[in-house]
């Protein structure tokens, strides 16, 4: 029998779910060997579950995307923190470490009670996750990795190493020698180094691997100019509780 | 008789939100189109960050239109910097905007919006039955990222694109190719606007004011002047012609000039262009008449647009010389600029002010759907009467039709409220 997979989405941008989207050569094949039982963006009428596989977008930043975390977790077997939002938070969940928290002006609309508004957060501040795919947006191939494991009950296996690593697999000159502000030496590097292929610094939006040096980072940065504000600023961007965890270390 | 309406998930559009009707003795008594998308507050995310950051951080607002976001907030930087960049990055980022349209414009026509036109639930099961429409779709989609990825760097939230240029240039090859692709595509979307056209839509019009962006007396994506039949006012200006305003049954915006409701979009653009003489054999086949206030035409005019917008970014390709794309330093200096464009749903406003060393005072950004939502809710208003007598899943499926032909993008509207965590 197909697996029920379910593709569901709390507060966020929708892009993690138009990667599955945008597999175009490989869309319909992969759609004919799964049954799509919830993707209430491209369908409707959708299950309630259960489901085997299930996909979930977004942070948690209203009580009714909490209510519906938790729901999905109770009816799927394998869930997927499916991308940065989902996985540390992303952007909406930095607030809280605004470096100028205190000069942001007080300006609260009047009737805005009715939203219920809550702190953004990751979905495993509140439920267990069985698979993290980081990425804002993910890497197009490793989701279709990913899946095609799932799919042949192999256990996926996940980047873990840096974005370093992929820049030398590449060839590519090292950005920071360069003097361009680049994060590659401590960020998660499924993106295949993505960002400074294109000769971009690397963003930070795969979230920081777990054996990060968080002090060597920082001094690189300011070496070629980078200011500890807007050091704090590039790295609180994507993943700011999981750095705030793991700076603890140092 | 039906005596509420309620949707509590509108599916196959982006992002979410509810629709809420009520009726009494067969009169519409209230619209309300519930968004109830998280606030993710980004306009308070950006005070105080460094100008090079606002545009990562913008084109995460919405993951249909990243491209839209970045660009608007990277011209607005330049802007208030006093910057101006060449021609050959002015093309490139303009080639940008018009994947980044075609792009949006297919997701929602050929995966949201196609299976309506055939009474089924998804694009997958159209698949089974109309495997070519679907492949025809898959195409053009293929085609718009393939745009967005040569000069943006990847499909979804571009790389390159940064104050003061490009991090990398697409090479003359790249470039040769793209113009081979686009060629060949224009069969695709001139057969799409076949399709659209020969679906019948309900008679309706709401001659509400269609605003659209104009520059030197012509429709543009990137524009100056904001106009409509009736209004003529500069970008700068845009604050004294938009009221926007909170509905306590939603976390977006809603937007009205004066008190009046207006719309933004396709059909708005298409209803000021010139369309070519084969389109018009086209539509002349189905009797369908530009200028449109239609609501439900927006998906036959993004499908014009798509043919036109190809037909454009054929010729822009040959205006950008690869050895002037690089990137400039630019440096920062205290002011505030506004800039607006034509994202797929409508005129996008960004406006910012900036301190002397860069950093982000102030931000504002309006975007199309939060201006589309009051229109929406009227149309339904409108709608419904004639629909009444209808069983009620039929007036639901009918209602879903008009607002996904609206195409809203909930995301892009949610992210305005400034709160503070105490």
């Amino acid at each position: 029998m197909k697996p029920k997979v379910a593709i569901h989405s709390i507060t966020g941008c929708a892009g993690c779910q138009l990667t599955i989207y945008f597999l175009q050569d490989h869309l319909l094949d992969l759609l004919s060997k799964i049954d799509l039982v919830a993707a209430p963006m491209i369908q409707s009428k959708n299950s309630k579950g259960p489901y085997d596989i299930c996909f979930l977008e977004g942070s948690v930043s209203s009580e009714e995307d909490l209510e519906k975390a938790k729901e999905y977790r109770e009816k799927s077997t394998v869930l997927i923190a499916f991308g940065t939002c989902a996985a540390f938070g992303n952007m909406q969940s930095s607030l809280k470490y605004h470096p100028k928290k205190k000069d942001i002006p007080k300006k609260i609309y009047k009737n805005v009670d009715h939203l219920k508004i809550v702190e953004s957060t990751r979905l495993c501040d509140h439920i267990d996750i069985d698979y993290t795919i980081p990425g804002c947006p993910p890497d197009k191939n490793e989701v279709f990795k990913f899946i095609k494991d799932l799919l042949l009950e192999k256990k996926p296996s996940l980047t873990t190493n840096p974005v370093c690593y992929y820049c030398t697999l590449n060839e590519n000159n090292c950005l920071i020698e360069q003097g361009v502000p680049c994060l590659g030496p401590i960020t998660n590097g499924g993106c295949k180094a993505l960002c400074p292929t294109n000769n971009h610094g690397c963003t930070g939006c795969r979230g920081p691997i777990d054996d990060m040096n968080y002090t060597a980072q920082k001094a690189l940065l300011k070496r070629i100019g980078v200011s500890e504000e807007v050091f704090i600023q590039k790295v609180q961007k994507f993943a700011p509780k999981r750095f705030d965890e793991l700076i603890k270390r140092f | 008789m039906v005596k509420k309406i309620q949707i509590d998930y509108i599916t196959k559009i982006e992002g979410h939100a509810k629709l809420y009707v009520k009726i009494d003795e067969g009169i519409v008594k209230d619209v309300r189109m519930e968004v109830f998308e998280g606030a993710r507050l980004f306009e308070s995310l950006l005070i105080g960050k460094k100008y090079d950051e606002v545009p990562i951080i913008t084109s995460r607002i919405c993951g249909v239109c990243p491209q839209a976001h970045s660009i608007a907030s990277i011209d607005a930087i330049e802007k208030a910097f006093g910057h101006v960049p060449n021609k050959s990055i002015e093309t490139l980022r303009e080639l940008l905007l018009i994947g980044q349209i075609i792009k949006s414009h297919t997701l929602h026509l050929y995966f949201l919006a196609l299976p309506d036109f055939f009474n089924k639930r998804s694009v997958i099961e159209l698949a089974k039955e109309q495997k070519e429409v679907l492949n025809l779709g898959i195409r053009l989609k293929k085609l718009s990222n393939e745009i967005t990825t040569i000069i943006g760097g990847r499909e979804i939230h571009s790389i390159t694109n940064i104050p003061g240029g490009f991090t990398k240039a697409p090479t003359d090859e790249e470039l040769t190719t793209l113009q081979k692709n686009i060629k060949s595509s224009l069969e695709d979307s001139l057969e799409g606007i076949k399709l659209f056209s020969s679906f019948s839509v309900p008679d309706y019009s709401n001659k509400t004011e269609y605003l659209y962006l104009k520059k030197d007396e012509n429709p543009n994506v990137k524009g100056t002047v904001i106009c409509s039949d009736n209004i003529c006012n500069s970008v700068e200006k845009y604050a004294d012609l938009m009221n926007e305003f909170v509905e306590e049954y939603s976390s977006a915006k809603h937007v009205t000039i004066g008190e009046k409701s207006f719309f933004v979009g396709a059909l708005s653009r298409i209803n000021q262009t010139l369309i070519p003489d084969d389109i018009k054999k086209i539509l002349d086949k189905n009797s369908i008449l530009f200028p449109s206030y239609n609501p439900y035409y927006n998906n036959l005019a993004q499908c014009i647009e798509i043919h036109i917008l190809l037909q454009k970014a054929k010729d822009l390709i040959k205006k950008i010389d690869v050895g002037e794309v690089f990137h400039h330093k630019i440096t920062p200096k205290k002011g505030k600029a506004v800039s607006a464009l034509e994202a797929p749903r409508g005129i996008l406003f960004h406006e910012y002010s900036f301190d002397d060393k860069g950093y982000v005072t102030k931000a504002n950004i309006i975007t199309p759907t939060t201006q589309n939502l009051k229109n929406m809710e009227n149309d339904i208003m409108k709608i419904l009467p004639s629909l009444l007598d209808k069983p009620e899943e039929k007036i639901k499926f009918e209602l879903e039709k008009l607002i996904r032909a609206y195409d809203p993008c909930i995301s892009c509207s949610t992210h305005f409220l400034d709160v503070i965590w105490e």
